[in-house]
């Protein structure tokens, strides 16, 4: 038997009415039904602690509060409802840069645009099936990001990759696991 | 648990997955039959969404025209901002070559940040991406693999190395 998605909630935060329609609507038709939606970090914020979502999923570029800073609002903030709140962050920046930047802010899992049904499930499904354990130290504060970037071997580090603009979300993908 | 790496004292905290408790039994599976419809959605959205996005290029060319009166370096952040966005929605809805004419403005408006005033090169090449956004609605550029494609994208390229060599010259 396979997983059913009626009974958890799912809290959607984008600035972009017309994205966040699409990412509530695919929610809906995989069988999500408790969707709440948010236009910004602060509104979110402040809805979490009424709804006490299970998930969030969350753009990156938005005002007044942008993805990154409600991130670290959810991990940090003194009167953050749920601190191990899993999040994904749903972005069209792949650079390498801001991979780390969402990774080190406390994201649990990265979706690059563009989005497919099948890859958000593939999301929901990470989150469900492979927790991360959280770490917690004076510098940091979130789920375990296995291995700093200085260590990592993977693709990004390869010569070819050095200057490239984008990684694919395969490399995203390894960039988030590793 | 508490763990140290060297010098750097972390704990290690395995939160209630309380996710999994209210799924039911895995395997992880989903009637493929679900996902198709949830696809057949973004197909549904993908004609409002180019209703949005040839608005959004009208704001570009309102912002770049107003190059000629000076206030163009005024206006990047916002000019990256719907560039970005029309980047990460493009290829959502079927359009990838406006992802990648977004993309490529996005990454020379980043560039431009770090240069004291905007060139009249700058400009034109802020214009060219933004003619080619247009260009893909014109003539409902669909794909990104074509020879007209390449082709736009190849021009793209050539003219940002062409502008950018000229900052360093």
């Amino acid at each position: 038997m396979g997983y059913t998605f009626d009974k958890i909630s799912v809290m959607v935060v984008d600035d972009n009415p017309h994205m966040r329609k699409l990412t509530t609507a695919l929610l809906h038709a995989l069988g999500v039904k408790d969707v709440r939606e948010a236009a910004d970090g602060a509104d979110a914020f402040k809805e979490m602690k009424v709804s006490a979502p299970d998930l969030v999923i969350c753009d990156w570029v938005m005002q007044p509060i942008d993805g990154i800073d409600f991130v670290r609002l959810i991990r940090t903030a003194p009167d953050s409802s749920n601190p191990y709140l899993p999040i994904i962050m749903l972005t069209g920046h792949t650079e390498l840069a801001r991979v780390q930047e969402a990774r080190d802010a406390g994201v649990t899992e990265f979706l690059a645009k563009p989005i497919s049904a099948k890859n958000i499930y593939q999301r929901l499904l990470n989150v469900i099936e492979n927790p991360r354990p959280f770490v917690k130290s004076k510098a940091y504060f979130g789920p375990d990001r296995r291995r700093k970037t200085e260590d990592y071997t993977g693709p990004e580090k390869r010569e070819e990759n050095k200057n490239k603009e984008g990684l694919s979300p395969e490399e995203v993908d390894k960039l988030m696991e590793e | 648990m508490s763990e140290g790496r060297g010098k750097t004292e972390y704990q290690v905290i395995k939160p209630i997955n309380s996710l999994k408790a209210k799924i039911g039994n895995g395997p992880g599976f989903i009637d493929p039959k679900i996902i198709q419809k949830a696809e057949k959605i973004i197909e549904d959205m993908s004609d409002e969404f180019v209703d949005i996005a040839v608005k959004e290029i009208e704001k570009l060319e309102t912002l770049v025209l107003e190059a000629d009166s000076g206030v163009l370096q005024g206006n990047l952040q916002k000019i990256f901002l719907i560039s970005h966005e029309l980047k990460g929605q493009g290829g959502t809805f079927g359009y990838p070559l406006l992802t990648l004419i977004g993309n490529s403005l996005c990454r020379f408006i980043e560039k431009l940040e770090n240069n004291k005033e905007l060139l009249e090169g700058d400009k034109a090449v802020i214009r060219a991406h933004v003619d080619s956004m247009k260009g893909v609605f014109v003539n409902n550029i669909g794909g990104q693999g074509g020879r007209i494609e390449k082709e736009i994208l190849q021009g793209l390229t050539i003219a940002i190395q062409k502008q950018t060599n000229k900052w360093t010259n």
